[in-house]
């Protein structure tokens, strides 16, 4: 559904440099820390910025050559963007039926009142968390093909990130949407997406299914003697302390096998994250 | 355009108490200084508030992911504008020449309603036509700024070119304006004319500014 090739683009002080593919049926992550290029890599997905290098597709096409009937096939919400705050969800209802063929007023309202959002309340009232809601709700609201969610959770508390993400599991029920969603909350991404890209400095620096990354990516807590004679071959990245050495792997099994005696921990995608930044 | 049309019909719905305001100016004003003076300023006024209404680069950003083409956005604001301040100046000048008549005040007749109405309508559309690009390119607060400065340094910089090439430019218009054999229609041909010219021009700078425009 969505491909970034080779994508460039060029600030003072950043480059985003990074290659990405988004499958039919398939909830994809974008994960790295504040800065690490998340939301470029989002904003050049939308036409928002023009890379400098290399090409984007959505729908086999340039985002800049997306015709409106394309848009209304893509739900987004931004982290630092959004509808005009001195709007209520009635004066929104009207406009969204105007921008998508496929909206219905109806549901909408149905849905904003099942997430306790108040009808005739300006926008500017809101808290994050209710704006979040919001611009999740209008983005699913029209069927779309392809949810490009940035930091979508951001804000919200521990239950409503439940309901949230439990919508976003009904919307992929039938099995031809995408969604491609970034969070700095990783037990989010760890329960909902099928693969999940890691970026750093605005590069991705790694790219795995989410099973993967938990099945095979592990912490060996080593003693300085156990860290001299086991083979290396597999660690990613060591990493000196108090007791010994913290070492990650992708081949968590191996040293299951072949070194019993050793501590190890089944990887998460904070650990594995934060290793390889400083890799 | 259906959704964005709504979308900022919304909005300004969302500053009706703004627009209550400035009727009550124009009121005000229509009782004090008459609707020669009342009916232009305030459809000025209403001009800059429309080109000033727009979305800041926050919330643009949003706009473009919605199923709407920057070609689209310009145009519509444009239309919007133009709409908007058409349809303010047309209720202030009818609200204010109702005032003018209830408190004695003298209308000649249509001619002169429509006259003002000519006049107040040109100038928002060299408001909205000279402020869109504007605040375009350089956001809602410092276009303002800019737009003033750019005015203000014009209209001298102008005055001091024409000073030093045409000291006596004052009497060369005399002798233009009162210059029998000019049929009344050209003026107005030539005012059309470059409306549509200057309008073009705006609209072209500001389709290029949108579409270049990065978040």
């Amino acid at each position: 559904m969505v491909k970034l090739n080779n994508v460039k683009k060029n600030y003072k002080d950043f480059q985003l440099d990074c290659s990405m593919e988004i499958k039919k049926g398939q909830i994809t992550g974008l994960v790295g820390r504040n800065g690490a290029g998340k939301s470029t890599t989002f904003k050049a997905m939308m036409g928002l910025i023009k890379p400098d290098e290399g090409s984007i597709e959505i729908f086999g096409k340039s985002p800049d050559m997306l015709s409106v009937s394309d848009k209304q096939k893509i739900g987004v919400v931004m982290s630092d963007s959004g509808f005009r705050n001195a709007h209520t969800i009635n004066d929104l209802v009207p406009a969204l039926k105007g921008f998508y063929s496929d909206f219905s007023g109806s549901d909408f309202k149905e849905m904003c009142r099942r997430f306790e959002l108040p009808l005739n309340k300006k926008l500017s009232e809101f808290s994050t968390g209710m704006n979040r809601k919001l611009h999740i709700l209008a983005a699913i609201s029209h069927n779309a093909q392809l949810l490009i969610l940035d930091e979508p959770t951001s804000g919200l508390d521990a239950i409503v990130r439940d309901e949230i993400l439990g919508i976003l599991r009904g919307y992929m029920e039938n099995g031809e949407r995408s969604i491609v969603i970034s969070s700095h909350i990783s037990s989010d991404l760890e329960r909902l997406c099928d693969d999940l890209y890691m970026i750093e400095k605005g590069k991705i620096i790694l790219h795995e299914d989410v099973d993967v990354i938990l099945d095979n990516y592990g912490l060996l807590k080593l003693t300085s003697e156990q860290f001299e004679r086991i083979d290396k071959k597999y660690i990613i990245r060591s990493k000196k302390e108090s007791f010994g050495y913290e070492c990650l792997t992708d081949k968590m099994q191996f040293y299951r096998e072949n070194y019993p005696e050793v501590t190890i921990e089944r990887g998460n995608i904070d650990e594995v994250m934060i290793n390889l930044a400083k890799a | 355009m259906k959704g964005l049309i709504i979308y900022d019909i919304k909005t300004m719905k969302s500053s009706r108490l703004f627009l209550l305001m400035i009727f009550m100016v124009a009121t005000l004003t229509t009782v004090t200084n008459g609707l020669t003076f009342s009916v232009p300023y305030m459809t000025m006024f209403m001009a800059f508030s429309a080109a000033n209404t727009l979305d800041s680069d926050n919330t643009m950003a949003y706009v473009f992911t919605l199923p709407v083409s920057r070609e689209t956005y310009v145009k519509e604001k444009y239309i919007f504008t133009m709409l908007f301040m058409l349809a303010g100046s047309l209720a202030i000048g009818v609200v204010s020449a109702v005032i003018c008549l209830a408190t004695g005040g003298i209308i000649s007749g249509m001619a002169e309603f429509w006259m003002i109405e000519t006049v107040s309508l040109a100038g928002g559309y060299v408001i909205i036509i000279y402020m869109l690009p504007i605040i375009w390119k350089w956001g809602n607060t410092n276009g303002r700024t800019i737009a003033v400065l750019l005015v203000v340094g014009g209209f001298f910089g102008v005055m001091a070119l024409v000073k030093s090439l045409a000291p006596d430019w004052e009497r060369q218009v005399m002798v233009l304006k009162n210059a029998a054999d000019i049929p009344k229609a050209v003026p107005i041909i030539i005012g059309v004319l470059a409306a549509v010219l200057l309008g073009a021009v705006s609209y072209g700078i500001s389709l290029r500014i949108i579409k270049n425009k990065e978040f």
